[in-house]
C-alpha cells in the first residue's frame, strides 16, 4: 500500500494497484459516522463504438447500453437483489451512470466488510436473461419520458445535440425510446465482458472503515478470480471539427417560464502548454468572474429585465474540447443570447475580482475534506478526467494568477457558440 | 458533541458545539402560524432581505461583501411545517481557526446587517431591488408548472382538501403577489422582528459563553417576548368518506400520479415510530412493496415512491407512468396498502426499515444541517432524544403496523395525464 498525502490536508490516500489491473483508493476519515464505497468502470454513455473483448473489428451499440447496462446489474441470479442486501443493514445503495463512468456504490455505517465484499461480488456476476432485458426496457421507457418533461434537462440535451458533430457526447446518457428498444442480452454481455474487467475498474473507500481489513477482503475477493489486466480497449476516435452543428435551436414545451442556454465548444489546440486540469481551474474562475453573483454584467442583466435570478454556468471536458455551459430563466431570451455572445468577445477580468475570487475557490477546497462524498467524487473525477489524482491540487489553486489567466483568455476561442431556448407551448 | 438551550424570552438559542467541522453554521428561524395570503409577501421578504441592505444596497455589493469573508455563504427561504410558516436565515462560514482576524464577528456582523438594517428608506424598501424581486418571484410561482411531480402533488392536494394548510402552495399566489408593495413589505418586515418567535441555532467548534456574549449582543433588536402561537401538528378538519378521483390533461410525455391519505387519532408513538417504518416498507427505498410490485414486477414505472409527513398527518405516494397504466397502478398501490393491513409482508421487511431508520440517526452526525435539523424537531414536534429514539423503534412490532395502516385512509387520487402510450 503505497501512502500519499493531499498537501494542505489531513487527508492521506492508500493506493494500490492489484496484479488483475483493480486500481484501489483508500482515504479513512476516523471523524466521520459514516462510509462511502464507490467501484466504477470507466465505461459511460459515450463508449458505444469499441473492439469488443476477443473481436477484431470496431462494432457500434445502441444508445443508452452503458445505463441500461447498469440497471441489469441489480438483477441477480440468487434472486436476492442488491437494495435487500444492502436494506439488511440499513445501508443504502445505488448506482449512476455518465458520459465517461458508471458507478456502483453504497453508503452507511453497519457490516462494513460484508458490504464490501457483497459489492465486489455483484457487480461481477451479471444475471440477464431474454425476458428480464424485456422487462427493464418498460422502466427506462418511463425513465426517458420523465427526462423529457424536465424543461433543463432538455436545453442541456439540444445543447449538446447541437454543439457536435460525431462526438457521442451528443446522445443522450440515457439514449433514446427507439434505441433502447433495440437493445439485446447479447449487446449487454459484450459491454459487460469488455469494460468490467478489473483492469478498467476504480474502486475508491471514503469515510470510517479501516484500511487494513478492507485492503485484505478486496485482495482475498480478486485472487480468487486472478487473471492479468487486459490490453488497451479499442475504443473509437473521433475527429471532431470545431464548429458547431447548428447556432440556434428553438423548442416549445409545456412550461410557463421561458428558459434558455448557451453552450461555447473550446478547442483546446492552442492551449497544449498548460495542464488541462489548470485550464479547468482557470476556466472555473472565469466563469465565476463573468457569470457568478458579483459579476457586473449578471447585475446588469437582471437589471434590464434579461434575466430571472441568476446564471448557472459548468463545463465538460470532451476529449480537445471544453465544452462550457450557461442556463437562465428569461423572458427576453433572444436579447439575453445576443448580449452574452457580445460580452463574450469583449469582456476584462480586473484584479479584484480575481483574487477575491480565488479566495472562495481555496476556502471552498479546504471545507471539501468535511464531506466524504464531496472527497470521494473529486478523487473519482480527478482520474477519470485527467487520470491522475493532484495530490498538490492547493498549490494549483494558490498559483492561479492574473497574468496567466489574461495569457490564456488570449488563447481562447468562445465563437463557437450553440444556443437553445425553450418557450411555453401556446394552447390550441 | 454538546447540546446547550438558553430561553432568553425574545428568542431562543441552541448551541451545539462539535469540533467535526471545519465551518461554523448560524440559523435563524422566524415562526409563526402559517396564513394562506401571507405566504407570498413573506417569501418577498426572505427574497428581498438577502438581495440588499442599506450597508450593502445592491446585491452585487453584498455577495462582494460575503465572498470577502472567505466565500461565506448565507441563505434565506421559507417552508412551512404542520401549521407554522418558518422564515429562516442560513449562514455557513469558515471556522475563524484557519484564517488570520476575527472572522466570527465580522460575519455576525454581516448577518444582523441583512435582518436589521434592511434597505428601507422612509418606510419603503428599495424600489430597484422590490422589482428585481417581483419579476423572481413571479417566475417561481409560475414555474411551479415546469415541475410536474411538485404540480402534481399540490393539484391532488387542493382536491383533498383546499382549505387545509396541506394545499397551500409555499411558491405564493400571483394574486397575492399583485398587492405588495414597497410600504406594505415595510409594514411586515417591521412585524416579524416583533411578534414572530425566534430561534437561533449554533454549530461548530464555538466557545459556547463567547457565543452566548456575542448573541446577547447582536440580536438586541429582538426584544419583545413572545408565547406559541399554537399547535403545530395539522388535524383534518375535512374527512373524505369515499376515495376521489381527479385527471387533468397537458401536453407532456409522461403522467404524473398523486395520492393523498390522510391519517386520524394516531398515537404519540405511532406519529414517531410505526408511522416512518410503514413508510418504509411500503415505499420508501428500492426495496419497498411499492418498488417491486409497480417497477420490478410489472414495470409500470421508473419512480415510486411514498413519503410520510408528521406535521401534516399525510401519507402520499408519486409515480410517473403511462396513462393507459393510471387503473392498473392505483390498483396495485391498493393492494400492497391491503397486504400492511393483512400484516402481509416478512419479519425481513420490518428488520430492514429499522435498521436504516437507527444507520440514519447515526449518520445524521455527518451534516451540519442534518445535525440542527434534529435538535430543530426535538423542539417544534417534541422528538425523543436519539438513545430514546433508537429504543422505541427497536419494539415497534407487526401488530404496531397492522393497527396504525387501520388509521390511513386513501382519500383523493389525481392523474396529471400525458400523451397516450405513443412516440
Amino acid at each position: 500500500m503505497n501512502k500519499l498525502v493531499i498537501k494542505g490536508t489531513n487527508q492521506n490516500i492508500y493506493y494500490e494497484r492489484l496484479t488483475n489491473g483493480l486500481e484501489v483508493y483508500l482515504a479513512p476519515n476516523e471523524k466521520q459516522e459514516a462510509f462511502y464505497v464507490t467501484y466504477s468502470t470507466k465505461y459511460g454513455s459515450v463508449h458505444n463504438e469499441f473492439v469488443p473483448l476477443g473481436a477484431k473489428k470496431y462494432c457500434k451499440f445502441p444508445e443508452g447500453i452503458a445505463h441500461f447496462l447498469e440497471h441489469k446489474l441489480f438483477e441477480q441470479e440468487s434472486g436476492l437483489d442488491p437494495f435487500s442486501f444492502f436494506a439488511k443493514s440499513g445501508t443504502i445503495a445505488n448506482a449512476n451512470t455518465s458520459f465517461f463512468k458508471t458507478s456502483y456504490l453504497f453508503y452507511g455505517v453497519n457490516d462494513f466488510e460484508a458490504n464490501l465484499n457483497y459489492l465486489l461480488d455483484y457487480v461481477s456476476k451479471p444475471y440477464l436473461t431474454d425476458k428480464n432485458v424485456e422487462k427493464e426496457k418498460g422502466i427506462i421507457e418511463q425513465e426517458l419520458r420523465m427526462y423529457d418533461d424536465m424543461p433543463f434537462w432538455v436545453l442541456v440535451g439540444g445543447l449538446k445535440k447541437n454543439a457536435f458533430h460525431h462526438h457521442p457526447i451528443k446522445q443522450n446518457i440515457a439514449g433514446s425510446l427507439k434505441s433502447i428498444k433495440a437493445i439485446t442480452k447479447e449487446d449487454l454481455l459484450t459491454c459487460y465482458n469488455t469494460f468490467y474487467h478489473p483492469s478498467n475498474m476504480i474502486l475508491i473507500i471514503t469515510g470510517n472503515f479501516s484500511k487494513e481489513k478492507a485492503l485484505d477482503l478486496i485482495k482475498k475477493k480478486h485472487s480468487a478470480t486472478e487473471t492479468s489486466p487486459l490490453p488497451k480497449i479499442k475504443l473509437k476516435k473521433y475527429s471532431e471539427p470545431n464548429t458547431v452543428v447548428k447556432e440556434r435551436l428553438e423548442k416549445q414545451m409545456a412550461v410557463e417560464v421561458p428558459k434558455v442556454a448557451l453552450g461555447i465548444k473550446i478547442p483546446l489546440t492552442k492551449l497544449k502548454d498548460f495542464d488541462l486540469k489548470v485550464i479547468n481551474l482557470y476556466l472555473g474562475l472565469l466563469g465565476n468572474i463573468l457569470f457568478g453573483s458579483t459579476s457586473k454584467f449578471l447585475a446588469e442583466m437582471v437589471e434590464k429585465g434579461y434575466i430571472i435570478g441568476d446564471l448557472s454556468s459548468n463545463r465538460i471536458l470532451v476529449d480537445n474540447y471544453f465544452f462550457a455551459q450557461i442556463g437562465a430563466e428569461s423572458n427576453q431570451p433572444s436579447q439575453l443570447i445576443m448580449a452574452i455572445k457580445k460580452y463574450l468577445n469583449g469582456f476584462k477580468v480586473n484584479k479584484k475580482d480575481f483574487e477575491r475570487i480565488k479566495k472562495v475557490f481555496i476556502s471552498s477546497y479546504y471545507l471539501t475534506f468535511d464531506d466524504i462524498l464531496a472527497v470521494n467524487n473529486k478523487l473519482l473525477s480527478n482520474i477519470i478526467n485527467y487520470n491522475k489524482l493532484y495530490l498538490n491540487e492547493i498549490d494549483l489553486l494558490k498559483d492561479l494568477n492574473k497574468e496567466e489567466l489574461d495569457k490564456i483568455i488570449k488563447l481562447l476561442d468562445l465563437n463557437q457558440v450553440s444556443t437553445c431556448i425553450i418557450t411555453p407551448k401556446k394552447n390550441k | 458533541m454538546v447540546y446547550q438551550k438558553y430561553e432568553v424570552g425574545p428568542y431562543n438559542l441552541h448551541i451545539i458545539k462539535t469540533d467535526k467541522f471545519k465551518t461554523v453554521t448560524i440559523n435563524v428561524n422566524f415562526r409563526r402560524l402559517v396564513v394562506k395570503e401571507e405566504i407570498t409577501i413573506r417569501n418577498f421578504l426572505s427574497e428581498i432581505l438577502t438581495q440588499s441592505s442599506l450597508k450593502y444596497p445592491s446585491n452585487r455589493l453584498l455577495k462582494i461583501k460575503a465572498q470577502e469573508l472567505y466565500g461565506l455563504n448565507l441563505s434565506s427561504n421559507c417552508f412551512r411545517t404542520g401549521n407554522y410558516n418558518f422564515l429562516s436565515f442560513s449562514l455557513t462560514m469558515l471556522n475563524e481557526k484557519y484564517v488570520k482576524g476575527s472572522l466570527l464577528t465580522k460575519s455576525l456582523d454581516f448577518l444582523t446587517e441583512i435582518l436589521f438594517n434592511p434597505h428601507i428608506i422612509n418606510k419603503q424598501f428599495d424600489e430597484k431591488s422590490f422589482k428585481i424581486i417581483k419579476h423572481i418571484l413571479e417566475a417561481s410561482i409560475k414555474s411551479l408548472k415546469d415541475n410536474k411531480d411538485q404540480y402534481a402533488r399540490l393539484r391532488m392536494l387542493e382536491a383533498m382538501d383546499d382549505n387545509s394548510p396541506i394545499a397551500y402552495n409555499m411558491r405564493g399566489y400571483l394574486a397575492d403577489l399583485d398587492k405588495i408593495t414597497p410600504s406594505n413589505l415595510c409594514s411586515y418586515y417591521q412585524s416579524v422582528i416583533k411578534s414572530d418567535l425566534v430561534d437561533i441555532f449554533v454549530l461548530g467548534d464555538v466557545d459556547i459563553d463567547e457565543i452566548k456574549t456575542h448573541v446577547k449582543h447582536y440580536f438586541k433588536s429582538i426584544n419583545t417576548i413572545k408565547r406559541n402561537p399554537g399547535p403545530v401538528v395539522i388535524q383534518h378538519q375535512k374527512i373524505n368518506r369515499y376515495l376521489r378521483t381527479k385527471v387533468e390533461t397537458e401536453a407532456i410525455n409522461q403522467s404524473n400520479l398523486s395520492i393523498g391519505c390522510q391519517l386520524n387519532n394516531v398515537t404519540k408513538f405511532e406519529s414517531k415510530y410505526v408511522m416512518p417504518l410503514y413508510n418504509d416498507i411500503l415505499g420508501g427505498s428500492g426495496t419497498s412493496l411499492l418498488f417491486n410490485s409497480v417497477r420490478e414486477k410489472e414495470s409500470l414505472a421508473y419512480y415510486i415512491g411514498s413519503r410520510y409527513n408528521e406535521a401534516d398527518n399525510l401519507l402520499t405516494i408519486s409515480s410517473g407512468i403511462n396513462s393507459d397504466n393510471f387503473k392498473k397502478a392505483v390498483k396495485l398501490i391498493k393492494v400492497e396498502m391491503d397486504n400492511l393491513k393483512k400484516g402481509d409482508f416478512t419479519d425481513e421487511a420490518l428488520n430492514n426499515t429499522k435498521m436504516r431508520r437507527l444507520s440514519a440517526l447515526k449518520y445524521a452526525n455527518d451534516f451540519p444541517s442534518s445535525i440542527i435539523d434534529r435538535y430543530f424537531y426535538i423542539n417544534l414536534l417534541d422528538d425523543d432524544n436519539i438513545e430514546e429514539q433508537k429504543k422505541q423503534f427497536s419494539l415497534v412490532t407487526k401488530d404496531d403496523i397492522k393497527r396504525l395502516s387501520k388509521k390511513i385512509k386513501m382519500a383523493q387520487v389525481f392523474l396529471l395525464e400525458g400523451r397516450k402510450n405513443d412516440e
